[in-house]
């Protein structure tokens, strides 16, 4: 014989369910749409501050890149014919 | 899925921003999100935390939902999500005590929804949300991969997993749970 699975489980969850106000999930969903406001803006400056970094960085490279290259590939100068 | 049938209406007018009818499909839903929360998490102040997240879940996102009969797979994917998400989160597991577990029958049926809900306990959590959503919601293998978001093939695999371990978890209670004897525990 076997167990019964569908009637152990449903006479398991054949409980009351704790009484409930509808202002008290009004006031969960207030709290939740403002953490999920709080964790956008927190992701967004993130990313903001990311982009500036890269920039920041990407700028002082190119810039350090450009005037070593620039320095380097400089020709040299010719020198001064002496006057007689 | 049939259970949101009657509630169509106010699942149609809930999107259109009508409180009223929110607060009347909440009420129709929360013992739903409260014995699947609680199928899952098997502590019932846990459950009704979670369940209460899934029903402000719903209040904030009713009017995302495209279609009322869409509601079904939505709400219990929240509920589902909520509930394995404190379950995550979740260090200590408090034992059960019968009083935990109000309900119109006595302390018998209260010790033993104890040892189903123990039984539950030897299962991983995902294969709990499987089992209680198969044997208590009733969805077939095809809606229940659409609310964990899983292959049907996999939902067939847990399920069977599951009933393989539920069977030698209850198996010490095979007069109670034997077929024919389901009246001693509702």
């Amino acid at each position: 014989m076997s167990v019964d699975l569908r009637a152990a489980l449903a006479g398991a969850l054949d409980v009351d369910p704790p009484r409930t106000s509808f202002e008290r999930i009004l006031s969960r969903s207030v709290r939740q749409a403002r953490e999920a406001r709080r964790r956008s803006a927190r992701s967004m400056l993130a990313a903001a501050t990311l982009v500036v970094a890269v920039a920041l960085f990407a700028g002082a490279y190119t810039g350090v890149d450009v005037q070593s290259v620039h320095v380097a590939s400089a020709p040299a100068p010719a020198p001064v014919p002496l006057s007689t | 899925m049939n259970v949101w049938e009657p509630q169509a209406a106010s699942i149609d007018a809930a999107r259109g921003g009508d409180m009223e009818a929110l607060e009347r499909l909440i009420a129709a839903a929360w013992p739903h999100a409260f014995r699947i929360a609680l199928s899952i998490l098997r502590h019932p102040m846990t459950a009704e935390d979670a369940a209460q997240e899934a029903c402000a879940r719903v209040v904030r996102r009713i009017a995302d939902l495209r279609s009322a009969q869409a509601f079904g797979v939505w709400f219990y994917r929240l509920v589902v999500r909520e509930a394995l998400a404190f379950e995550r989160r979740r260090r200590v597991h408090e034992p059960l005590d019968a009083a935990d577990l109000p309900s119109a029958s006595g302390l018998t049926d209260a010790l033993v929804r104890i040892d189903v809900l123990d039984a539950l306990g030897t299962l991983p959590a995902r294969q709990r949300a499987v089992v209680a959503l198969h044997y208590y919601v009733e969805l077939n293998s095809r809606e229940i991969a659409a609310v964990l978001s899983i292959p049907e093939g996999t939902v067939r695999y847990l399920l069977s997993l599951a009933r393989k371990r539920l069977e030698v978890a209850l198996d010490a209670h095979r007069p109670v749970f034997t077929k024919g004897a389901a009246s001693r525990v509702r």
